[in-house]
């Protein structure tokens, strides 16, 4: 494996993380850049001096990140740094788009700034703005382009390319990954095999979205938001805007292709359909967004088939697109989509929630111990794409799943909004799991009016649902440890 | 006599004379549980009578029936298979026949008739009612309950005091009964105890599993008793106080009137209720060792320590947002009053309201998400374990933690090798698997029994609640299904069956359930006769 190559254990950890930094500053930088250009060549005069100083703001970052990738480290890296290291190259993208955000002058505060960007950053979707439409244009493409950049971010992570691959490590295929003109063979290649799926879908996306009638800019816009799993609109109705079936199918094509394994789709490409049909998790996959069309599309809802597909795959997916207000549908078709939300997509896409791969692995658990209690005798092992799972591989999936359960818990707890218990669960449930939409009512929106206080949580959860959960918790606990440094020392003997 | 001093010798050599009696386990204990309900039938027979009710001659019939076929299945069979999943299989399909056949009383006195529903309705009601009570949930399809003014009530107190009986027998579990006469079980009994006791593990209070189930049983009747005399003495009737001291030892929820406890709107009332709660929905071994061994034994337990942690952080929590939010008219006072008695009955899984009618101070579902949300964490955590209470239990949730904990740690240093601790004990790997196993069931059960309910009417927020509340023994719900009403107004009939079948389950956690149709079918393929090969 690539990543574990590259994860020695070393004592130190304080200089290995100016170059991710670097690195997050520098996308930042660029995502603001672009967003600039656009706005300059859209916009108009009106937001003419707020382009300039987001161009110059974007520059600025892409200048101090390159400066601070150049400041390599000889110091080995922990697997706690690796994981630091991921947080502090999303700190650093996080940083320029806030300040972006905030200088536009177009949010009414700098939380909502905050909340936008993370939001963003996370591939959530959820927005402080009422109307998206009356943003400027370049501010319409920063909230698609950040997710975009996460999402090829979250690819070279789950593909165990990047260090921090720890966060999800169990869930790599390490058997298929590796080898002869396989995805990950060095680093280099892997980066350009990756970036060129990633690149292959976003553009037959826009190609997609063009055809079936949309704009350009809004074309280019849902198709990085649709690739990424961002699900950040331009619309306050997202795609149900266009009221089309063609842009509904497309947006369901892209949100399955985006929530599924990249590796399956390298297999598929290279006409290896035996590999693919042996994939555990996407057989799973498979059978939930058939079963979940067939949910909605006949579950007691009113919704035409593309709507349906529309809305089980944006569930699945996590992305958060929507052509249609299913929460007004029937209560099955509902708890149907939630269910699907609370999954998520499969392991090694750019999509988020618990992942297909741990939901196989616990139900085979769940067959297997029942078996047991039947025939206590009998000793199996579990299987998942007909290769035997280590049993501390396991334990880290169960490990997992309590830490997912209690971070959802503590998240639903500590919201504090104006929203019935079903509005505050949903919501809870759409940070964790980077959906970005919630049920109010008979209404499905991913528009929210959060206090300050919510704001910070909100954030916080989408942080730890986009980032498993690991990585925020260790590099709180090592910020922890380096503030103690500071902490006076007693000296033995000082009561005396 | 030669023949007698022949049966005398063979019996010193250790010979005894092949029963006629049919070895099955499952049936004999089945038997046995029937039995144990009959006295309780008796005397809400007698209750009925000085009542003045017109049920009394049905809950009579009611104890003859009991009497008669549990005798019956009793006496013409002996025990047999004892193996794992016998033992599972037994305790599950005594709870499954003691709770449906336990609905005749309501089914023959006609507790549930009422216009415009048919009569398989209203058995399913009664079913529905039986189930909740015998696993001690509470929640409820009874309507017409009367008011502390009522005259001339629809319902005789005999019925009802037969309702509170119900959770008083299966708060402690009446498998737990039967083992106090049923010396041949031997060290099987504790296979039984634990297949029916709320829990990881079952307590050990004696050498003799029999004798801990007597232990408890006495602890239980004294329990019971106390409680009785401290709702007397806050101004409760002698039969009110009895009747709620049934249902508050077994952390049931049942009350003999419409708005619970309530109706009273009585501080002291609810100051011992919550006392009596927290008291039940703590493990009873922890009682025992309190009475006759050392007067630490709270201090020093972490499942407690954790248990009353729980309590007061979300007291205080519900109190600050119910102030703060202005949520409840007079303040302070009444939103604590409100928050620790609805944090007490749903911590111990209880279920009482002390909501005097729809939109007042204790009816919970008008409160904002945020208190809503810690109540439904509450139910998901429930009780202690070796308490009366439901829920997953404090100290699974507390294992999680520290699985939770440990996995954080191995991502760290993957070599590694991190315990599983509580406090300074290190927690044995083969619990900390079942616990994970126990609760990844528990979560698949929530989510089918989510969809499946919402697949057959129920709404969304009724639901969720409904499903762990069902599956965690609790009692009231969210939404149509709230404190101040029932769950015919929130569920549909076939719906109401599935959160039955889910009360089973969450009573005897889950796998005994699961495993029920696996001794008896076992059993069958015994039976089936054999191919002659040549």
């Amino acid at each position: 494996m690539v990543a574990n190559e590259s994860v020695r254990r070393s004592a130190g950890t304080s200089h290995v993380l100016p170059l991710p930094f670097g690195v997050g500053l520098g996308t930042g930088g660029v995502c603001v850049t672009a967003s600039g250009v656009i706005g300059l060549l859209a916009d108009g005069d009106e937001f003419s001096q707020a382009r300039v100083s987001e161009l110059i703001l974007g520059i600025v970052a892409m200048l101090a990140g390159f400066a601070l990738a150049r400041l390599q480290s000889d110091q080995t890296i922990t697997r706690a740094a690796a994981m630091s290291m991921f947080v502090a190259g999303w700190v650093g993208m996080n940083a320029v788009a806030v300040a972006a955000f905030w200088l536009s002058g177009e949010l009414a505060s700098p939380l909502d700034a905050v909340f936008e960007a993370v939001s963003a950053s996370t591939t959530t979707g959820y927005t402080t703005v009422a109307d998206p439409e009356q943003l400027s244009y370049s501010l319409r493409f920063l909230r698609v382009s950040m997710p975009w950049a996460t999402g090829l971010g979250v690819l070279l992570v789950s593909m165990g390319v990047l260090p921090a691959a720890v966060a999800g490590a169990e869930l790599l295929p390490e058997r298929r990954l590796r080898g002869r003109r396989q995805l990950v063979t060095t680093v280099r290649e892997a980066i350009r095999n990756i970036l060129g799926l990633y690149l292959l879908l976003t553009c037959a996306l826009i190609i997609g979205y063009l055809g079936a009638g949309m704009g350009v800019f809004d074309g280019v816009t849902y198709a990085l938001s649709t690739a990424s799993t961002g699900g950040m609109a331009n619309h306050a109705d997202s795609i149900g805007h266009f009221d089309s079936t063609a842009i509904e199918w497309i947006a369901a094509a892209g949100m399955v292709a985006a929530g599924g394994n990249l590796l399956v789709v390298w297999w598929a490409i290279r006409g290896r359909l035996d590999s693919v049909w042996k994939s555990t998790e996407l057989r799973l996959y498979a059978s939930l967004l058939a079963l979940g069309f067939l949910a909605v599309r006949f579950g007691g809802s009113d919704l035409s088939s593309s709507d349906a597909a529309v809305a089980i795959s944006s569930m699945l997916s996590t992305t958060g697109l929507r052509s249609a207000n299913w929460a007004a549908s029937s209560e099955f078709v509902q708890a149907s989509l939630l269910v699907a939300g609370g999954i998520g997509a499969m392991s090694g896409s750019v999509g988020s929630g618990f992942r297909q791969a741990r939901v196989a692995r616990i139900a085979l658990e769940v067959r297997r111990s029942l078996q047991h209690l039947l025939s206590p005798n009998r000793q199996s092992i579990i299987r998942v794409d007909g290769v035997a799972v280590k049993e501390e591989s396991l334990a880290l999936t169960y490990g997992y799943l309590w830490m997912h359960a209690f971070t959802l818990a503590g998240v639903a707890t500590l919201l504090y909004i104006d929203l019935d218990i079903i509005g505050t669960l949903t919501f809870a449930l759409g940070l964790v799991s980077n959906i970005g939409v919630l049920v109010n009512g008979d209404e499905l929106q991913s528009y929210v009016d959060p206090s300050g206080w919510t704001e910070i949580v909100a954030s916080f959860g989408m942080l730890l649902g986009r980032l498993s959960i690991y990585p925020v918790l260790l590099t709180v606990a090592g910020v922890g440890r380096w503030l103690a440094r500071f902490r006076p020392h007693r000296a033995i003997g000082a009561d005396a | 006599m030669m023949l007698e001093r022949r049966q005398q010798s063979r019996r010193k050599e250790g010979f005894t004379a092949p029963s006629r009696r049919i070895p099955a386990t499952v049936t004999h204990i089945c038997g046995l549980a029937l039995l144990a309900i009959a006295p309780g039938l008796l005397v809400s027979a007698i209750v009925e009578f000085v009542g003045g009710g017109d049920s009394g001659w049905w809950l009579v019939a009611c104890a003859l029936i009991f009497g008669i076929v549990g005798g019956g299945l009793w006496q013409g069979t002996r025990l047999g298979d004892l193996a794992l999943r016998t033992v599972f299989a037994s305790v599950a399909w005594s709870w499954m026949l003691v709770s449906v056949l336990g609905a005749l009383p309501f089914i023959l006195a006609r507790t549930f008739e009422r216009e415009g529903i048919s009569r398989w309705v209203e058995i399913a009601d009664a079913v529905f009612e039986s189930v909740s009570g015998y696993t001690c949930t509470g929640s409820t399809v009874l309507t017409n309950l009367p008011s502390l003014n009522d005259n001339d009530p629809e319902v005789g107190k005999g019925i009802l005091f037969y309702r509170q009986l119900t959770q008083w027998y299966g708060g402690m579990g009446f498998v737990q009964l039967v083992i106090t006469v049923l010396p041949a079980l031997g060290s099987k009994a504790l296979g039984f105890m634990g297949a029916e006791a709320p829990g990881p593990t079952a307590d050990r209070l004696a050498p003799r599993a029999a004798d801990t189930a007597k232990i408890l049983w006495k602890l239980y009747i004294g329990g019971t008793l106390a409680i009785a005399i401290a709702y007397t003495a806050a101004g409760m009737s002698v039969y009110d106080g009895f009747a709620h001291a049934l249902t508050t030892a077994a952390t049931g929820g049942f009350s003999t009137y419409g708005n619970s406890l309530g109706e009273f709107d009585s501080i002291s009332i609810e100051v011992v209720a919550q006392v009596a709660m927290l008291f039940g929905g703590s493990n009873w071994a922890l009682h025992w060792l309190f009475l006759t061994k050392s007067r630490k034994v709270y201090a020093q337990d972490h499942e407690f320590r954790a248990y009353l942690a729980i309590y007061i952080v979300c007291t205080v929590a519900i109190t600050a947002i119910l102030t703060a939010g202005n949520e409840i008219e007079g303040g302070f006072g009444p939103a604590l009053r409100s928050a620790s008695f609805n944090v007490a009955s749903m911590a111990s899984s209880t279920g009482f309201g002390n909501a005097q009618g729809a939109q007042s101070a204790g009816d919970f579902v008008v409160w904002s998400s945020t208190p809503l949300v810690i109540l439904l964490l509450l139910m998901v955590v429930g009780g202690m374990s070796g308490s009366t209470a439901g829920g997953t239990k404090v100290i699974r949730s507390r294992v999680l933690a520290a699985i939770s904990h440990r996995t954080l740690a191995v991502a760290r240093q993957p070599r590694a090798v991190v315990p599983v601790k509580l406090g300074r004990d290190v927690v044995p790997e083969r619990v900390v698997t079942q616990v994970s196993l126990f609760m990844m069931a528990y979560s698949a059960l929530v989510v089918g029994g989510f969809m499946l309910v919402t697949l057959l009417g129920g709404d969304t927020e009724s639901t969720i609640a409904g499903v762990i509340g069902s599956l965690g023994n609790m009692g009231p719900a969210y939404g149509d299904a709230g404190p101040t009403a029932t769950f015919q107004d929130a569920f549909p009939t076939p719906a109401r069956m599935v959160l039955a079948f889910l009360m089973l389950v969450g009573r005897l956690e889950l796998f005994a359930v699961l495993l029920m149709f696996a001794a008896p079918r076992r059993a069958l393929r015994r039976v089936k006769p054999h191919k002659h090969t040549f």
